[in-house]
């Protein structure tokens, strides 16, 4: 068995026992180094389940492929790589941002709502205000445009 | 006879030195060959294991010094560990650990052999590194 097979038969026995966790698989050609990328980055720092599961293999990996190198990362790390050859549970990855950017577009939708809420009722306010000052003015002159002064004289000297 | 420790030990002086000069690429290769000098001294003086069999593994696997002395020395230092360190904590030593070894790898491959500029604090940091490093050994193999 190759060391990429060995280490591809283990991710999928070990991503079995985590559906929400995605593991991807590459190789780090600068460095001659495998790397396992696990995400969410949470689950890789916190998960004491995935550690137990994943050390061992790794450790094993070392005993049995001694000339090459391995290494478990989360997303966050420089050993990150672009692309990456083979992935178990990508779904999962999927999944967590469909959900953030359904999260963010619903509380996006929701700011839109309020906000052209306030606009309208700002609006309305604006009308009413305008409306209302309109009336004032009216109430408060009400012949004031009947008493515009028209000087005669100088109108006929300009024309 | 110069031992591995003292070599590790002229290693990380002559990375100081280096920053000191400004000379940041090279800061990063001493400090790398520092860290690696340290794994050989656990790996012959803590594991037992003889420069005479290393010698005949290298033979055997054809080539790569620094990776067969971290895929002796990783498993090794998992498994060792300290009676007060809790295991969840052990856990995550050996999780830095194993992500800089790769990450020191890469940053030595790339300031010897890529055209790249090593800043000041990046050289800085990874002779702070190197030692954080050799420590967190030491606790693994008192």
């Amino acid at each position: 068995m190759t060391s990429t097979d060995f280490i591809k038969e283990n991710i999928q026995r070990i991503s079995k026992s985590f559906p929400e966790t995605c593991f991807r698989y590459g190789f780090d050609n600068l460095i001659n180094t495998h790397i396992v990328e696990i995400t969410p980055n949470e689950h890789f720092y916190t998960l004491d389940s995935l550690d137990e599961a994943w050390i061992p293999f790794s450790i094993d990996f070392m005993t049995m492929f001694p000339k090459e190198e391995i290494v478990f990362i989360a997303s966050d790390s420089p050993l990150a790589l672009s692309n990456y050859s083979y992935c178990c549970n990508e779904q999962s990855d999927s999944k967590l941002i469909s959900e953030f950017f359904e999260a963010l577009l619903l509380n996006r939708i929701d700011t839109i709502y309020s906000n052209s809420i306030l606009i309208e009722n700002e609006f309305s306010d604006a009308l009413i205000t305008s409306h209302n000052n309109s009336i004032a003015n009216i109430t408060e002159n009400p012949f004031e445009a009947n008493d515009l002064k028209f000087d005669e004289d100088q109108f006929l000297m300009a024309a | 006879m110069t031992s591995f420790a003292e070599k590790s030990q002229q290693s990380l002086q002559a990375a100081e030195v280096l920053m000191r000069s400004n000379l940041y690429p090279s800061t990063i290769n001493r400090a790398y060959y520092g860290f690696h000098q340290y794994m050989l001294h656990i790996l012959f003086r803590k594991m037992g294991k003889t420069q005479e069999d290393f010698d005949n593994d290298l033979n055997a696997y054809g080539f790569g010094t620094h990776s067969l002395a971290w895929n002796l020395v990783g498993p090794a230092f998992a498994k060792n560990k300290p009676k007060d360190v809790a295991d969840r904590e052990w856990r995550n030593e050996f999780k830095w650990l194993q992500e800089q070894v790769a990450s020191f790898k890469k940053i030595r491959t790339e300031a010897d052999y890529k055209e790249i500029t090593i800043q000041q604090e990046v050289a800085h940091d990874w002779i702070n590194k190197a030692i954080s490093m050799i420590n967190l050994l030491n606790k693994g193999f008192k």
